[in-house]
């Protein structure tokens, strides 16, 4: 057994390492160019590491064996499926199988630069906030699923954001797959420069209509939120339930900015989103807030890393999941703070509600805390429907699938209530309503 | 006849808590239940309501000529009774108007109404939010989510007075309120009461009854409806206590 699991993970590795050589040939006379710089760095953080498997503590609740084993096709380049929901007032960018689609994308709102990274260098507005942003990126080796992402992606792009700019709009970043017979695997990279004292909303939106030929998506998004920016990222993914989705997030803050992960893990067969904060200033707030639904079939797991690394800053961190059928949840939150960092303030809560006997959670708070003036604070909770609740809403007259839908609702609301925008928290709350209404009908 | 109990014995976890409870409700009449802490008082209203960790052993409950036993908790609901609840559950993150609404229409529905209007709903809300002389930002609070406990009996009182029941239940509604508080309560009742409709009300102590004027008073001891009488038989209670009565039934048994 050791023997095949072996060879399924070092044979996708060198598979991969040889569809990035192939794109790396193909930049002859780029030389140092960073655009060059990022793939043969993701090729060697590949190359210095393996693929993980359970014994790896970060995977040990989620297997990528099956994902690595199959063979997919190449993504080809197609046009936009349809047309995306309307969601509130924004400015919708699409890609199709990572690469950006201009046809079926909006014009940029002022103070908003999009493009790939090579025409970001050309840029005066842009070109020095990308390059320190392209330093940090190189500075350390990318972890493995990044790294594919990153070498693989059809194109690196960059969306900048002007010093001290409002933008009133969100930006909307629809990721769409181009539908086929076979499973592809594709992969998406974004830079996001928010500059100094500018504020700026962004939805990723992972939606998928019609069932997705079990294809493997890898999304990398790297953010630099600049010195008192507030960069506040919804994501809303309801992906097929034969999809699997690797999100790669990192986020690097400088002083006095405010990052917020607002996150919505409602769809997807297999569905893993790496957060990683680092703090690089001091004052920094960083609010993570997910809701995660999985059913039958279903596994969804958030691994968030918050590196507090600054005096003076302080994260909030609630996750609240609903699993039903023998839908599968994990949730590993990470907390370091490190000797520096005093009078730092950390909160993490991660509630789950089990509502079948063959759903299963993981939930592991992992805090490493070497400053000895800071007040941190964490928990797990794992259960039910609360009985006496139940019985107070049927004595109400509702039934008592209408009176489990109520409180399963309840139960994430508080984490909706966090989010900054309550217009995108309003149409989120509709696409948890119809989740939910599909996972009860299938579920428990 | 809207209630008919007979001969009910109910137990929890193999404890019997009721021993053989006759009572009778008329339309347009109110009872009082009394009797001391432990006699099966607040079972008697679970049992009614459809709590299902009370096992009914022996006996029946007839609720509007229908075996109400082999009623589920939400269709008795739908069928007209209430209970208001001794301790209401907190619900964070349900606002009260979202509740309020959500089982108006369920209730409707199951009566063959139409579904209301988000303003025929608010309007229905408003008119007995005033009715109770309570305050509207009740409905935008999660429902009894930190609410004191006189608070939340309000809010049991008006759930009442929106669903407007055939049978309603107090169960020791009265308990831990201020005058203020009960003579909202007590309001509340007297304006519902209607000669369609009938109250029971559960309670350990005579001066809710001072607001509520009921028709008949019932004493429950040790599991049985030992004496009953008329609102004369809660004054004796509350100036002599349930001593005598103990007395009485130690006699009898001997």
């Amino acid at each position: 057994m050791t023997a095949t699991t072996t060879d399924i993970y070092t044979g996708a590795k060198e598979a991969y390492l040889a569809r990035i050589d192939a794109l790396i040939s193909g930049m002859n006379g780029m030389g140092d160019h960073p655009v060059h710089a990022l793939r043969r760095h993701a090729r060697a953080s590949l190359d210095n590491t393996a693929f993980p498997d359970r014994k790896n503590e970060d995977w040990k609740y989620t297997s990528v064996r099956n994902l690595l084993a199959q063979s997919y096709a190449e993504p080809e380049i197609t046009s936009p499926t349809d047309a995306p929901t309307a969601t509130p007032d924004a400015c919708t960018l699409v890609f199709v199988n990572g690469r950006f689609n201009a046809q079926g994308s909006d014009p940029l709102p002022e103070h908003v630069w999009f493009g790939t990274l090579r025409e970001a260098l050309g840029q005066s507005r842009v070109a020095e906030s990308v390059q320190a942003a392209t330093q940090r990126i190189l500075s350390e080796p990318l972890p493995v699923f990044d790294a594919l992402a990153v070498g693989l992606a059809p194109d690196i792009y960059v969306l900048a954001v002007d010093d001290n700019a409002r933008v009133e709009k969100p930006v909307r970043l629809v990721h769409q797959r181009a539908t086929g017979d076979q499973a592809v695997q594709s992969n998406s990279s974004l830079i996001t420069c928010v500059g100094r004292g500018a504020e700026i909303e962004l939805i990723e939106w992972h939606a998928s209509a019609s069932p997705g030929n079990a294809s493997y998506v890898n999304a990398s998004h790297k953010m630099l939120v600049g010195d008192g920016a507030t960069c506040n990222v919804y994501r809303l993914q309801m992906t097929a339930p034969d999809i699997h989705l690797i999100a790669n997030t990192k986020i690097f803050q400088e002083r006095d900015s405010v990052a917020g992960v607002y996150s919505a893990e409602l769809g997807a067969k297999l569905m893993r989103h790496n957060l990683h904060v680092l703090h690089e200033g001091t004052n920094i707030t960083t609010n993570l807030y997910g809701v995660f639904i999985a059913g039958e079939g279903q596994h969804t797991d958030t691994q968030s890393f918050i590196d507090h690394a600054i005096p003076h800053c302080q994260s909030n961190e609630l996750y609240k999941g609903i699993l039903a059928g023998n839908g599968r949840g994990v949730f590993n939150g990470k907390i370091i703070v490190r000797q520096d960092a005093q009078k730092t303030n950390a909160f993490q809560q991660n509630s789950t509600l089990v509502l079948s006997p063959n759903a299963v959670m993981d939930s592991k708070p992992q805090l490493e805390i070497y400053a000895d003036d800071v007040r941190c604070s964490h928990g797990a909770t794992i259960g039910q429907l609360d009985e006496e609740a139940l019985f107070y809403l049927r004595s109400r007259g509702l039934s008592a699938s209408r009176a489990g839908a109520l409180l399963q609702k309840a139960f994430v609301q508080d984490v909706l209530d966090h989010f900054p925008n309550q217009e995108i928290a309003g149409t989120v709350s509709k696409h948890i309503d119809s989740v939910m209404s599909h996972i009860s009908v299938s579920g428990s | 006849m809207i209630l008919s109990i007979k001969d009910l014995h109910v137990s929890v976890e193999d404890t019997q808590i009721l021993k053989g409870v006759d009572l009778e409700v008329r339309a347009g009449e109110v009872h009082a239940i009394m009797g001391p802490n432990g006699s099966g008082k607040s079972t008697l209203a679970q049992v009614i309501a459809g709590r299902e960790e009370y096992e009914v052993t022996q006996g029946s409950i007839t609720y509007q000529g229908q075996d109400l036993l082999e009623l589920e908790v939400d269709e008795r609901a739908l069928a007209g009774i209430f209970l208001a609840f001794q301790y209401p559950v907190e619900i964070p993150g349900v606002s009260t108007a979202q509740f309020l609404k959500s089982t108006i229409n369920a209730i409707r529905e199951g009566r063959g109404q139409e579904e209301l209007s988000a303003i025929e709903l608010l309007k229905l809300m408003r008119n007995k939010i005033k009715m109770l002389g309570m305050d509207e930002q009740f409905l935008s609070r999660s429902l009894n989510d930190g609410f004191s406990g006189g608070e939340k009996k309000k809010n049991e009182i008006l759930q009442m007075a929106v669903l407007e029941p055939t049978l309603g239940i107090l169960d020791e509604t009265d308990s831990g309120l201020d005058i203020d508080a009960l003579k909202i309560v007590a309001d509340g009742v007297n304006a519902l009461k209607n000669d369609n409709n009938a109250f029971v009300i559960v309670t350990h102590y005579q001066r809710l009854l001072n607001y509520i004027v009921p028709d008949f008073v019932h004493v429950i001891y040790d599991g049985r409806i030992v004496k009953s009488g008329d609102k004369d038989l809660a004054l004796r209670l509350e100036a002599e206590g349930y001593d005598w009565i103990k007395n009485e039934m130690a006699a009898i048994a001997e």
